[in-house]
């Protein structure tokens, strides 16, 4: 065993694997995952894509060597799937036990049995196997040329996260006094998983700001950090810690000679600064990354795979879009956040207002089929300025929109909210995975159930849906 | 200069399977994207002329992004003589804005965008050229 890799896998499956492997008979059964292969700084992560149950009597059946197995047919079709597809073959079976589990030695003969012809029958991809206690998991990934992996852990995503380790972690979590108000909420081992979380906030203007500040706040250890803008003298009113220094405006002011206002925007702080210097006041040992740069960037999407959560604070369709694939590829859970302010067109007058935490996980929330994304707006976003400037035969609103901070705390409570009790495995199971829209013209709140579409090229029955890096990334290849 | 993007590519391709009789064109841009030209598109008989050529835009976001507006030959008419109205607008350049190593053609535009927001609809860019040439054949 060399190392250690990490397995992800969406609720959904999660539930139909436990229910066909625990069906309360006290037998083993099996099962073949077919998984989406992702390298990252931490090592390789394996991305549950589809299951396939063995049948009793058909697929699995007495062994030769061991108590059972399965047929060779069904192992070989799965297998010529996993290389036609790119995909990691992994068998599962259950043991008995419940927080512990381990493969046998007659399991590890078998591996070392079989697993040489499977590496050559998919063609360049690992194989693996799995053994699953009800509250534990165990992995033997082989991948080509003599590299063996254990799994470090599984992480379902689903309404709350799940880890999967092979044996309990029985070390004793200590959170100090400064975290001590709200380790009473969630213990010091919810504390722990805050401290070792790392998310990606996407975009650091009104909403991301506040998300920087709840964040670090909470104690989560590890950022990334993206943006490509600087601070504006606009901006002041809705970032957090911005100064009249962070935006230059004394250089900026409008009676200000023309270069030296551009001076002064060239010197004002960046905001992904701005944002890791909130951070840093609340957590001096928060490790922060940090883009100045547009989300659409490889080294982005790298930074981003390790991330256990990615906040989407971005305006443009571009972000989404992307944001929408890595969250279905990756199987890493998200929140896409926004504030719409509507006025009548002839009166100007304010119709409507409505903030919104949109859950995007690879089980629910997809961007595409909940029509967040328009191809109209991702062209406007794709094309040079002169070249949309000449084809506009229709004005259009570049005006900025209205935006008021009180109205993104709404959004940015919520996701921070909702991103704490997932981590720490703290929301009910049945909790609403929808959108939440707040209208606080009406003082209300509106629950949006989220739609799904088989075509969906992102969420679908053939869709990226846990392809790891084998499926090209839009925007980025 | 960036590399042509992989979606870019693929609809080049798909572009010349479709048009190969006919003369196509591709200048790559800076940013990943490329203008095609193709030549000699037959236009339906609404028109005076017989062909035209048709140049457009596939931006890095290719084939995600709505492929729009498109442009044809600039003395487009109509055998009836009827005006050319929205959304066909005459008295435009290919390519829009400019582009370094495409020689800039007087030109009619074609803007003819997704409209249905109601589902994401992706579309590639030969589907929605010959979706517009059909749309054109009717008017």
């Amino acid at each position: 065993m060399t190392s250690k890799s990490e397995l992800r896998m969406a609720q959904p499956m999660f539930d139909k694997l436990m229910a066909h492997l625990f069906p309360g008979d006290g037998d083993e059964h099996g099962a073949i995952i077919q998984a989406g292969l992702l390298q990252t700084t931490d090592g390789p992560v394996l991305t549950a894509r589809s299951l396939v149950l063995a049948e009793e009597g058909k697929d699995w059946v007495p062994g030769n060597r061991g108590y059972r197995m399965m047929l060779a047919r069904f192992v070989a079709q799965q297998a010529r799937q996993c290389r036609d597809e790119k995909l990691v073959y992994l068998a599962v079976h259950n043991h008995g036990g419940r927080d512990s589990v381990a493969f046998s030695d007659v399991d590890l003969e078998s591996h070392e049995r079989g697993f040489p012809a499977l590496l050559d029958l998919v063609e360049g991809m690992p194989v693996g196997s799995l053994v699953f206690a009800p509250n534990a998991v165990a992995g033997d990934i082989w991948f080509p040329g003599q590299v063996r992996m254990t799994i470090r852990r599984m992480v379902v995503v689903g309404a709350a996260r799940r880890i999967l380790t092979p044996a309990p972690d029985h070390r004793q979590r200590r959170a100090g006094p400064r975290y001590d108000r709200q380790v009473r909420l969630f213990g010091a081992s919810g504390q722990d998983i805050l401290t070792h979380s790392r998310v990606g906030i996407i975009g650091l203007g009104g909403v991301g700001s506040l998300l920087a500040e709840l964040l670090g706040r909470l104690g989560v250890g590890a950022f990334v950090l993206v943006d490509p803008d600087r601070v504006q003298l606009s901006n002041l009113p809705r970032l957090v810690d911005a100064t009249d220094l962070d935006s230059m405006s004394w250089m900026v002011a409008e009676a200000r000679p023309v270069w030296m206002r551009k001076l002064g925007a060239r010197l004002a702080t960046r905001k992904i600064d701005l944002a890791a210097r909130v951070i840093h006041r609340a957590n001096s040992k928060a490790h922060i990354q940090r883009f100045f740069s547009p989300m659409e960037e490889r080294a982005v999407v790298e930074a981003l795979k390790t991330c256990d959560y990615i906040f989407m604070a971005a305006d443009g369709h571009r972000a989404r879009r992307l944001f929408n694939a890595l969250v279905h590829q990756f199987l890493i859970p998200g929140v896409q956040l926004g504030t719409r302010i509507q006025a009548d067109q002839a009166s100007g007058a304010i119709v409507n207002v409505h903030t919104a935490a949109r859950l995007v996980t690879p089980s629910g929330g997809c961007l595409l089929c909940n029509q967040a994304v328009s191809s109209t707006r991702l062209r406007e976003e794709s094309v040079p300025m002169p070249m949309l400037d000449a084809q506009r035969y229709v004005d259009g609103d570049d005006a900025s929109a209205p935006s008021v901070i009180t109205l993104n705390a709404l959004s940015a409570s919520q996701a921070v909210n909702d991103f704490m009790f997932y981590m720490t495995g703290l929301t009910k199971q049945d909790a609403f995975q929808g959108t939440i829209q707040a209208r606080p013209l009406q003082r209300g709140v509106r629950l949006i159930e989220p739609r799904t579409s088989d075509s969906c090229p992102d969420c679908g029955p053939r869709s990226r849906l846990g392809r790891g890096d084998l499926a090209l990334i839009p925007l980025i290849d | 200069m960036a590399e042509m993007r992989a979606g870019v590519k693929a609809a080049i391709g798909e572009l010349r399977d479709h048009f190969s009789q006919l003369p196509l064109h591709v200048f790559p841009s800076t940013c990943g994207g490329a203008h095609v030209v193709i030549e000699d598109v037959p236009l339906g008989s609404p028109f005076a002329q017989t062909t035209t050529w048709v140049g457009f835009f596939l931006s890095s976001a290719c084939p995600e992004d709505d492929t729009y507006p498109f442009y044809i030959r600039p003395d487009l008419s109509f055998t009836d003589h009827r005006q050319l109205m929205s959304p066909l607008h005459p008295g435009q350049t290919f390519p829009p804005g400019g582009a370094s190593g495409v020689t800039p053609r007087a030109a009619v535009m074609v803007s003819r965008r997704q409209n249905n927001p109601s589902c994401w609809k992706q579309e590639s860019p030969l589907l929605k050229l010959l979706a517009v040439l059909k749309w054109m054949s009717q008017r």
